[in-house]
């Protein structure tokens, strides 16, 4: 199939876009890399009047390490320039490693942080490495720019806190703390394929070797990415198999997760809990293999 | 009546058995192929069906006035435009039953997608935008979507004459009595589902009119022996219709019944201008004909040390809303239902019931594909029962040349089963070991035999004409067509390597009904028995003409005579191209031949007996394994590495039998484990490639393919066909692995996903 007729904007500044999504709300729609919207428009699932091009913008393709530890990048950073930036510095290999999982690296080198992260498909690989580490979102719109925290950022399937007249400018990400250790785990249909479930985990140890923090997200079974506050009970365990099977537990108790074709939701709840599982343990070991080569290196 | 085997000419030939990259390959990766739906030029019109939406409803109005209002419709047709509203075909060739389907529906709709007008526009948007115009008024019937539902009693009648679409008996021996008596007994069932042929170019033509009258559809087609059916639809003479196929990016059966070409000839016929058609994805999977759905119920018997004694078959297959050639498909299932081994009594009773679903027919495996997955699990579940190794038990049952099939035929060829088992066997290697703790490892096999060429009751035949140019090039001309696998330029080598010059000497010209002398289509894996055989003949019959020729002109004995790139040459001299021709001219021999291949045929199968002196020409056989690693928690089934084997008599071009059993291997791995079909109550539920899934190349293991050579086919140069048999027996090889890697828990439906193993190690 084709598009439904649409107007087309290529936009020189950010006003301008600002500007042509304020005169048509709702109507209009951003076209950055086009690997999620132009299949949109081809099966006519999304039939926006007016499409804006915002890839002449180029200052909003840089990516940059900040004070105050995150890493900002622009909407239109490509997935695969965050990726290669990812495996460079190892600080952010919970991003490559989540990143892999993202379509491949033909999609990758076209589709954008940004778009990604504003089309918010739920088993989407973007929004859950968000939720996982956190951040803000810089959005503008008519009266200006604005921050979003992430947990505020995605409100339920495809839609998040962005106004209609809003254009995503730039994700800060957190950056982990550098004793932690991390786990990103994935089941898709077919490799590449959005997935069934995905789960990432963050693991940070105290002095005795006990879980200080312990960060935790899933996404596939819900609307949106969901960072599982309950993540908390961990604090002070020492992270044996049955402290991470009874959390994958309780979150699964809690949910009431998609049934689709893809997955019936019972397939769902029990991939749910094994990711869950197998995220904490690699983030545990991993947090624990730093300590201990910072105990040598001592 | 064996191929006869040919020594090659004397010349420069001999490139039978090297592997080269065919011309066509090269230009379809650079992207100069002009395939069928690439033929736009001005004032072409496009077309687009308007289909049911319901899967069993009365049709009380068809309202086209407001669609025809719309500026730019040149057309819309709807069933009272046909001048023939009814395809009839007798698929079984056996006189057993004549089938009918309308072109366009009218009254009735027996699936959804069913088409019920072709709109006719200056634009595919117009064209979308007018069939949206039409109104169909539908009122619903009750519906049955489950063949087995669709055979009680009480079940709505799909047509006519009940739902009972066919069924055929396959009888050797007294199956009761054996059972009665075997001291081993296992009962299985099995089940597998839709899939779609999900080739890469849709189902896309274009047609126009001629000035003398003559209407031409060139569409993606494996059959260009349809333009008869189209004639007959149109109420022409055959000869005023010219069916045209140029390269087709994939059939697999999907494009061997009819899909654009009556709609194309309809449009083209009533608004006497160019039209264009081609068929969304979305099209395509929802409505398009599938793979037939099978249910298997399995009774083996045998003998403590692993003799099989007596099989008792039943095979129930969803045929969908037309019978299409689902009568040949349960025919291939029922004759090799028993698989490649001996047994002493067989009995197999195999129906298909009609329903509301989209009609099941031809793909690549064509029902001994299905029968595979049956016969292949089963055996490993005797195994199990016995406590035996399931290749010593299969080593045991192997059938040998010579014995006598459940049909009662006799195999009469090689059969080369140890050979492909051993070959397979030794290029895996070690055991898999699990590449980290937790994960389950196993290893599977399965044999199979797939027959090529058509049930010797069709008495098939196949043209094939060839000529000299004055400047010693080749022109073969063939009505193959040709849809990926080489087809055409096979026929080129084949006849290089008889003439004894270079396969780039003879141009291939293929695929025109009106042009090119007809082959039959390309299906049943019979294009390289039957055309290969006339190519050769062909070939043959040339050659010896030049050779007559090229005696008279420089003396020595013909058969001497070396055909060279310049001319020819004998012991006493030699002489170049252009004075051949002259000397041919006047000696009026003519340097053009036209051959006819005939295949064996015989007397029809004997349905209640359950018995035939032969059914098929011959079959081809083999052996895949393959390793899996399965993460018992999540389901996931890995295939670490693939092997297949088949002995494929000889191997003209090893490169294309490589990429017939490459391909077959990867289509067979979607099946095996992520293809499904989905329909509720007859609506497709996955209708894009982004929810169907076939797998991608990050998906695929290595697959490694051993070509063995037995030099016994019935096709030229004594090979067998390669086409089908390589996707037969990947989906039991994975079942077989799988189960292995669980311990004995088996899932007994395909396709064998995350979820199902999940639920069936839950349930152990």
């Amino acid at each position: 199939m084709k598009p439904a007729a649409f107007d087309y904007v290529r936009a020189d500044t950010i006003d301008e876009v600002v500007s042509v999504l304020a005169q048509n709300p709702g109507e209009a729609r951003i076209l950055a890399g086009g690997q999620s919207l132009i299949p949109l428009l081809n099966m006519r699932l999304a039939a926006p009047t007016v499409l804006i091009d915002i890839n002449r913008l180029r200052q909003l393709a840089t990516l940059a390490e900040e004070p105050g530890a995150s890493l900002a990048t622009g909407c239109l950073v490509t997935q695969r320039s965050l990726e290669h930036y990812a495996r460079a510095h190892p600080a952010w290999a919970l991003l490559a490693a989540g990143l892999a999982h993202l379509g491949h690296p033909q999609t990758r080198n076209a589709g954008t942080v940004g778009g990604s992260l504003a089309h918010a498909d739920p088993a989407a690989e973007l929004p859950l490495l968000l939720t996982i580490l956190g951040g803000v979102l810089e959005a503008q719109g008519p009266s200006g720019t604005r921050l979003i925290p992430s947990q505020e950022f995605f409100r339920f399937m495809y839609t998040t806190a962005l106004a209609p007249d809003e254009l995503l400018l730039a994700v800060h990400w957190n950056r982990p703390p550098s004793a932690s250790g991390f786990g990103f785990h994935e089941v898709s249909g077919r490799h590449g394929d959005f997935a069934l479930v995905a789960a990432a985990a963050l693991v940070t140890l105290d002095g005795s070797g006990r879980i200080d923090e312990a960060r935790l997200a899933v996404a596939g079974p819900g609307p949106t990415p969901l960072l599982v506050n309950e993540a908390r009970m961990l604090h002070k365990t020492s992270g044996t198999p049955q402290d991470f099977a009874g959390l994958a537990e309780i979150v699964v108790e809690g949910l009431v997760p998609l049934d689709s074709l893809e997955a019936k939701a019972e397939f769902r709840a029990q991939l749910t809990r094994v990711l869950i599982i197998r995220s904490l343990t690699d983030a545990w070991q991993m947090a624990q293999q730093k300590a201990e080569g910072e105990i040598r290196h001592d | 009546m064996a191929g006869r085997r040919i020594a090659g000419g004397p010349g420069v030939g001999g490139t039978t058995g090297q592997k080269f990259a065919r011309k066509d390959v090269a230009a379809k990766v650079a992207g100069l192929v002009s395939y069928s739906g690439d033929t736009q030029g001005a004032g072409m019109l496009h077309a687009r069906l308007v289909r049911s939406l319901y899967p069993h409803a009365r049709i009380t109005e068809i309202a086209i006035a407001a669609a025809q209002a719309l500026p730019g419709v040149a057309a819309v047709l709807t069933a009272r435009d046909v001048p023939c509203n009814v395809l009839a075909e007798d698929p079984s060739g056996t006189g057993g039953g004549v089938f009918t389907q309308p072109v366009l529906a009218s009254t009735e709709v027996r699936y959804v997608g069913e088409p019920l007008a072709v709109v006719v526009a200056a634009s595919p948007v117009l064209a979308d935008a007018a069939a949206q115009l039409v109104k169909v008024t539908y009122e619903p019937l009750p519906a049955v979507f489950d063949p087995g539902l669709a055979l009680a009693d009480d079940a709505p009648p799909i047509h006519p004459g009940g739902n009972l679409c066919v069924q055929w008996h396959v009888n050797k021996g007294n199956v009761e009595e054996v059972l009665a008596q075997a001291p081993v007994v296992i009962q299985r069932e099995y089940a597998t589902q839709f899939v779609d042929h999900a080739y890469l170019e849709p189902e896309a033509g274009s047609a126009w009119l001629e000035a003398d009258g003559v209407i031409v559809i060139r569409a993606a087609t494996q059959v260009i022996e349809h333009y008869r059916r189209l004639a007959g639809m149109l109420n022409l003479p055959h000869s005023r219709v010219r069916l045209i196929a140029p390269y087709v990016g994939g059939g697999f059966g999907g494009k061997e019944d009819m899909t654009v070409e009556p709609y194309l000839a309809l449009a083209a016929f009533h608004t006497r201008r160019p039209v264009r058609m081609v068929w969304s994805r979305q099209e395509s999977l929802q409505a398009r004909p599938k793979r037939h759905p099978m249910r298997f119920q399995y009774t083996v018997a045998a003998s403590r040390d692993g003799k099989l004694e007596a099989v008792d078959i039943n095979i129930l297959a969803d045929a969908g809303a037309y019978a299409l050639l689902t009568p040949r498909v349960l025919f291939a299932a029922a004759v090799v239902a028993s698989g490649p081994y001996r047994v002493l009594a067989a009995r197999v009773v195999a129906r298909a019931g009609y329903t509301h679903n989209v009609p099941s027919s031809a793909f690549r495996g064509f029902g001994a594909m299905q029968a595979a997955v049956a016969y292949e699990q089963i055996m490993d579940e005797l195994a199990e029962t016995l406590g035996m190794d399931p290749l010593e038990l299969r080593r045991k049952n192997f059938l040998q040349r010579g014995d006598e099939l459940a049909t009662g035929e006799r195999v009469e060829t090689a059969v080369w089963l140890p050979e492909t088992l051993n070959a397979v066997q030794a290029a895996l290697g070690p055991e898999p070991q699990p590449s980290r703790p937790g994960l389950l490892v196993g290893r599977g096999y399965a044999m199979n035999m797939q027959p090529y060429g058509r049930t010797v009751w069709f008495g098939d035949q196949a043209a094939v004409w060839m000529g000299l140019e004055n400047d010693g090039s080749f022109h073969l001309r063939a009505g193959v067509t040709d849809v990926g696998g080489g087809q055409a330029a096979v026929l080129g080598q084949i006849a290089a390597e008889v003439l004894g010059v270079l396969p780039e000497a003879v141009t291939v010209h293929f695929g025109d009904s009106a042009l090119t002398p007809l082959t039959g289509g390309t299906f049943a894996t019979r294009q390289l028995y039957m055309s290969g055989n006339a190519a050769v003949r062909a070939a043959e019959s040339l050659r010896e003409r030049i050779q007559r020729v090229a005696a008279t002109l420089c003396g020595g004995d013909a058969k001497t005579v070396v055909i060279e790139s310049q001319g020819v040459r004998t012991a006493r001299g030699s002489a170049r191209w252009h004075e051949v021709a002259a000397a041919a001219r006047q000696a009026g021999v003519a340097l053009e031949v036209l051959e006819t291949f005939f295949a064996e045929s015989g007397p029809g199968y004997d349905n209640r007996r359950g018995t035939a002196a032969r059914t098929f020409p011959d079959f081809t056989y083999g052996c895949h394994g393959c390793d899996v690693e399965i993460d018992p928690e999540t389901g996931q089934v890995q295939i670490l590495q693939y092997v297949a084997s088949h002995d494929v008599g000889r191997a003209i071009n090893p490169l294309s039998v490589e990429g017939q059993i490459q391909g077959g291997v990867a289509q067979g791995i979607g099946y095996a484990l992520t293809e499904e079909v989905l329909f509720h109550e007859g609506q497709c539920l996955n209708g894009t490639l982004a929810q169907y899934l076939i797998p991608a190349a990050a998906d695929l293991p290595p697959i490694r393919a051993l070509i063995l050579e037995s030099g016994e086919g019935k096709g030229p140069l004594n090979a067998r066909g390669i086409g089908e048999p390589a996707i037969s027996p990947v989906a039991p090889a994975v079942a077989n692995a799988v189960a292995r890697a669980l311990g004995g828990a088996r899932v007994r439906s395909l396709p064998i996903t995350g979820e199902k193993v999940v639920d069936t190690l839950f349930e152990r």
